[in-house]
């Protein structure tokens, strides 16, 4: 009896060896471990042994069907795997095709310019205001020191829409407008549209200026200085150098053009800086007292800066654009290039 | 303006190369843009003495010379120019020049006879256009000794941009006092004296000054003897280096005198006078003259003539009559130095649309007090080199009675300005380098007296900026300003536009820029007829004259311009200003800042995994579901814009007012701007609702019991708005029904053809477990309403 179940034993973990697919292997199952199995009808011709024999025997009964059972769970987990794995490769597909893209909108790089110049000074405690584009003779001109015939308002520049009435040719005027709805000490940065009559490659008829604004007791031109380095840190990288130039503005005085170490060359003189090393970005001064004077506030007592950014210029700078008119153009295809 | 360095140093000692020169005059303020040397490389150029010259025996026209080159030898060499001759003084090109038009001087063969270099003309040596013949150079040069040294040709030309306050700058004697305070040197006035005739200009001639505003200085001087011939070589080289022609010896010495001193001169034939005496007066009514130029200039009363007993004969200050102008035939010359209003020149010059060097520097404004100076500068140089014999005196007319500007300088305020101190007498010396006076300069409140011809300086900041210019603004320390009060920030259409930027970004739109202006008839494109729109009165194209009302113009030809490149999609937004008010009036127009939004071409990339679909009207009214603040305040109702398709567009309320209208933009606004296919587009007046934008999200507490989800098809009338049957469902919703959504139209068979099938699901959710049967209450509920009130049936 027992040498009947110890060859049981063995052809069953030779048929669960041998059997190589699931069905296969269900079918051996049947064969030695099912209700009429081999295994089970061993057990039941128990009643041929003595008392004394039973308990042994059937201990060694259960013991090979736990043995098989383990077996035949182990065997059917390679086999499912196998299978699993040889499904899975059928449905291989072609990983080089392109995925689906989704459109990606673009910010227009002059807002980027804006954009970063803003926080820039966002982060030193100014407030972003506007003002019309559609301005006073007084505030484009007047209020900035700029008297009636004086060359810098020429026709050919400025676009009239009345006689008292123009497109502003600067952001300047948001300064006056600033000083007189508030006393000091006064922080502005005010990006906007300007309007000059002028076009070609370098000059759109509308632009875009970043004018800066400070007033208060004890404001220097080393203040001015100290900003426009940090400003230029900020927007060209932290090995920027600065530049200040004596120069002339109607409503600063002392006056100074700025410019940058070539973001091109770093200062070892390209084609973009003309061999200088410099780039011209903006200008800038300390607030004429006759400025300060015709918005009522005493240039004895407060001092201030104001600066102003010419946005295409950087823009172009920044990002090696070559022509301003591709700026306006709204080509998509420009504007793909500005995804980051 | 042109500058000659050597010219400069004529005048003041310059320890700087002109490289150095030119930068630090842009530092100093005087931005010097660009340095050229007068000529190319003139290596291998040398003075030449022409020993002999003989006919070729093989050729007419050309001669045999042999030239003396000194230490270089002498060469034998082929010359083909009429008036070559022996006994000159030439420059020669040896082996190895290079002319300045590329050409390598080489030993060659001319006809059999060899010739080793070349004689020759100003043209080849790209000094003049002059190609009559070779260049015969002055006698007293010495053969063998480089050209460029030998004649001045090694200059280098500085370009200086003068800005508008400092027409002080617009003549070499002014840059040399900048060139003196950066030095400390002095400046080496050039020499104004000459020999008088016994006889007064006074008994010849007499000046009548009519209006003494538009002509506050007239001084003249009578000069006869005259003999025109060309003038010295290095004044022809000066003026062609400052970019004059030279033309003869007055005119040239006129010119010269003006780029040294600033002071326009002008010099008339004085036999063609009339009388032979001047009158400076207004023109009259219908006078007419004929200018230098050969032509004919209509005169109005506002312009100032310079006369003669009868007609004019100079537009003052701005160009001279032909009749009077100075011909070989000239004997005696009225040479005048006058001042000018300089608003009046600005304006006459505009209005003639003539313009000249004389009419720039006066439209700038000149210092009255330089006219005799310059006046007896010329005389000088004309005894000298046209052999005039000048009249004893001058005649000079002067009205101005303007006493020197004194500001009161607080020393003080130079730190109060700049930050930083400078001493006391670095400052000093630096005011009295550009000829300022400094008194009670012992205290800290000086009086400064500002020179004539520095106007531009009024008050302590001007006198700050001429002390830190020459000081150094790179002197000039760097800090930054002490913490204020005043908060960073941004108004809240700032805020707005931002976050609204963002969004668009975020659902694959591309940010679009336009000029704030177009074309007059932008609105008549759109169908939106008999608005008017702001004109510019001096726009630089008709394209680009009439203030914008919209953003859809220039939205929509950026669709145009992208679909004749080839493009298969373009969404494109803009957010900028529209310009709404009278177009006549004097008054500011409204400053609306709006969004405007285009979808057109395809909704996808091309790419295989995506049908090829266009965009349509549920991508607009999508996007702006998206966009816009998800508030009850906003009622979505029908569109009624002429710019859209009737059949195919809404419009968005709030408290009455449209915020917003969207839709298919119509086929004729589309041919109009050229846009082919489809284009589905929105105007957003978001401005009208910044508040919405601000609410603060309020948390919902997270649903702990799941949800009942029910479908419900039903079919309707094909022109019953979905929209109807939405708002009825959600009405209904509330304690335990959460939501309903459309999931499904259709269309077709087996539908009928009026019909259409809708099928909504609707999502129950409640704070316990739901019961089938109050779900299926509430599903009844909806069921009976859709067939009482839109005669629904279940499919």
């Amino acid at each position: 009896m027992q040498k009947k179940v110890q060859d049981i034993r063995e052809n069953a973990l030779e048929a669960c060896k041998g059997a190589n697919t699931v069905q296969k292997l269900n079918e051996a199952r049947v064969k030695f471990l099912g209700k009429k199995g081999e295994l089970t009808l061993v057990l039941r011709s128990m009643g041929q042994l003595s008392p004394e024999e039973r308990p042994l025997f059937g201990k060694l009964v259960n013991e090979v069907r736990d043995e098989l059972e383990s077996s035949w769970e182990g065997r059917e987990q390679e086999l499912a795997a196998a299978e699993e794995e040889k499904r899975l490769l059928a449905e291989s597909i072609d990983i080089t095709l392109p995925g689906r893209q989704i459109n990606r909108g673009t910010i227009h790089p002059i807002t980027k310019i804006i954009d970063e110049t803003k926080k820039i000074f966002m982060e030193m405690g100014y407030e972003i205001v506007e003002g019309p584009e559609v301005e006073l003779d007084y505030y484009n001109f007047e209020a900035l020191n700029i008297p009636p015939d004086h060359p810098a308002r020429d026709m050919q520049d400025t676009f009239f829409i009345t006689k008292d009435l123009l497109l502003r040719s600067q952001t300047s005027p948001v300064q006056i407008h600033t000083m007189e709805k508030k006393q000091p000490p006064i922080r502005i940065l005010a990006p906007g549209k300007v309007y000059r009559a002028d076009s070609d490659v370098t000059h759109s008829p509308m632009f875009h200026q970043i004018e800066g604004l400070v007033v208060d007791k004890g404001i220097t031109f080393a203040h001015l200085k100290g900003t426009l380095q940090l400003f230029a840190e900020h927007m060209f990288g932290p090995q920027t150098k600065i530049r200040l130039r004596p120069s002339y503005f109607p409503f600063t005085e002392p006056s100074a053009e700025v410019d940058v170490s070539c973001i091109i060359c770093s200062g070892e003189g390209c084609r973009v800086c003309q061999n200088t090393g410099w780039l011209e970005i903006l200008g800038s001064g300390m607030v004429d007292p006759r400025v300060l004077e015709k918005v009522g506030y005493d240039p004895s007592e407060v001092t201030g800066f104001a600066f102003g950014v010419g946005v295409e210029r950087i823009a172009m700078l920044k990002y090696g654009i070559n022509d301003i008119r591709l700026l306006f153009d709204n080509d998509v295809r420009f504007l793909d290039q500005f995804t980051s | 303006m042109l500058v000659s360095y050597k010219w400069l140093q004529e005048y003041i000692e310059i320890p700087w190369d002109p490289e150095e020169l030119a930068d630090r005059l842009t530092m100093a303020g005087l931005e010097v843009e660009g340095l050229q040397p007068l000529a190319g490389d003139l290596s291998r150029f040398y003075v030449g003495y022409v020993e002999s010259c003989e006919k070729h025996p093989r050729a007419d026209k050309l001669q045999i010379c042999i030239v003396d080159v000194g230490e270089q030898g002498k060469f034998k060499i082929v010359c083909g120019a009429p008036n070559v001759a022996a006994g000159q003084k030439v420059p020669v090109a040896l082996e190895g020049a290079k002319l300045p038009n590329g050409m390598e001087i080489v030993h060659t063969e001319i006809r059999g006879e060899p010739s080793k270099g070349m004689i020759c003309s100003q043209q080849e040596l790209g000094i003049s256009d002059d190609h009559e013949g070779i260049w015969v150079l002055p006698e007293d040069l010495i053969p063998g000794s480089p050209l460029a040294e030998s004649i001045g040709l090694d200059d280098v030309i500085l370009d200086v941009s003068v800005y508008a306050n400092r027409p002080d700058c617009m003549r070499v004697l002014g840059i040399a006092r900048e060139v003196a305070a950066l030095t400390g040197g002095h400046v080496q006035m050039p020499a104004i004296d000459y020999v008088e005739k016994e006889q007064a200009i006074t008994e010849r001639t007499s000046i009548t000054v009519e209006n003494e505003e538009l002509c506050p200085r007239y001084t003249a001087s009578l000069l006869d003897g005259i003999t025109l011939q060309p003038s010295p070589l290095w004044m022809q080289l000066r003026l062609r280096a400052a970019g004059m022609r030279p033309i003869n010896n007055v005119v040239d010495i006129t010119n010269y005198v003006m780029l040294e001193t600033g002071q326009p001169l002008h010099a008339f034939d004085f036999d063609q006078l009339k009388e032979n005496r001047i009158v400076v007066r207004t023109a009259r009514e219908g006078e007419k003259m004929v200018s230098l130029d050969g032509v004919t200039r209509e005169l109005t009363p506002a312009m100032l003539m310079i006369c003669d007993a009868h007609d004019p004969k100079c537009i003052g200050g701005v160009m001279g009559g032909l009749d009077s102008e100075v011909t070989e035939r000239t004997n005696t010359i009225l040479l005048e130095t006058a001042n000018f209003a300089a608003l009046n020149i600005r304006r006459t010059s505009r209005a003639l649309g003539l313009s000249s060097e004389s009419s720039a520097r006066f439209e700038k404004g000149i210092d009255a007090s330089g006219t005799m100076f310059a006046n007896k500068r010329a005389i000088h140089l004309l005894q000298k080199f046209a052999s005039a014999q000048a009249y004893a005196g001058h005649i000079d007319i002067n009205s101005v009675h303007r006493e020197l500007t004194t500001i009161k300088f607080d020393l003080n305020e130079v730190e109060r300005i700049l930050g930083i101190t400078i001493p006391k007498k670095e400052i000093k010396s630096i005011l009295e380098s550009l000829e300022f006076t400094v008194d009670k300069w012992e205290s800290e409140l000086w009086d400064i007296t500002v020179p004539s011809h520095r106007p531009d300086v009024e008050i302590q900041a001007d006198v700050i900026e001429e002390i830190v210019r020459i000081w150094g603004l790179d002197k000039v320390p760097v800090s930054l300003p002490h913490d204020s009060s005043s908060d960073g920030g941004q108004s809240t259409r700032l805020i707005v536009s931002d976050q609204l930027r963002q969004i668009l970004v975020g659902t694959g739109i591309q940010e679009a820029l336009s000029y704030s202006f177009g074309r007059e008839d932008n609105n008549d494109r759109l169908l939106r007829f008999n608005k008017p729109m702001i004109k510019i009165q001096n726009p630089i194209s008709e394209d680009l004259i009439a203030l914008r009302h919209s953003l859809l113009p220039g939205l929509l030809s950026a669709i145009s311009l992208n679909s004749s490149r080839q493009q298969y999609r373009v969404a494109l937004f803009e957010i900028g200003a529209t310009y709404i008010g009278e177009a006549e009036s004097d008054k500011q127009p409204k400053e609306e800042m709006q969004l405007g939004i285009t979808l057109w071409g395809r909704r996808n990339p091309i790419n295989w995994g995506y049908a090829e679909e266009n965009y349509d009207f549920y991508d607009i009214k999508g996007i702006l579901e998206t966009l816009l603040p998800k508030s009850p305040e906003l009622t979505w109702t029908g569109g009624k814009n002429p710019s859209f398709h009737p059949g195919r567009q809404g419009s968005i309320m709030f408290n009455g007012e449209e915020i917003a209208v969207y839709g298919e933009i119509h086929p004729a606004v589309q041919r109009n701007f050229r846009v082919p296919g489809r284009v589905y587009a929105a105007e957003i007046y978001f401005e009208r609702i910044l508040e919405l934008f601000f609410a603060t999200p309020y948390f919902a507490e997270l649903p702990r019991f799941p949800a009942v989800e029910r479908d419900l098809a039903v079919v309707i009338d094909k022109d019953q708005p979905v929209g109807d049957l939405m708002n009825y469902l959600q009405s209904l919703s509330g304690e335990i029904l959460q939501e309903v959504l459309v999931f499904d139209v259709y269309e077709g068979k087996p539908i009928p053809e009026d019909k259409k099938s809708v099928a909504f699901s609707f999502r129950f959710q409640a704070d316990r477990t739901l019961k089938d049967d109050e779900v299926n209450k509430i599903m009844d509920q909806c069921l009976q309403g859709l067939q009482s009130k839109y005669g629904a049936d279940i499919r």
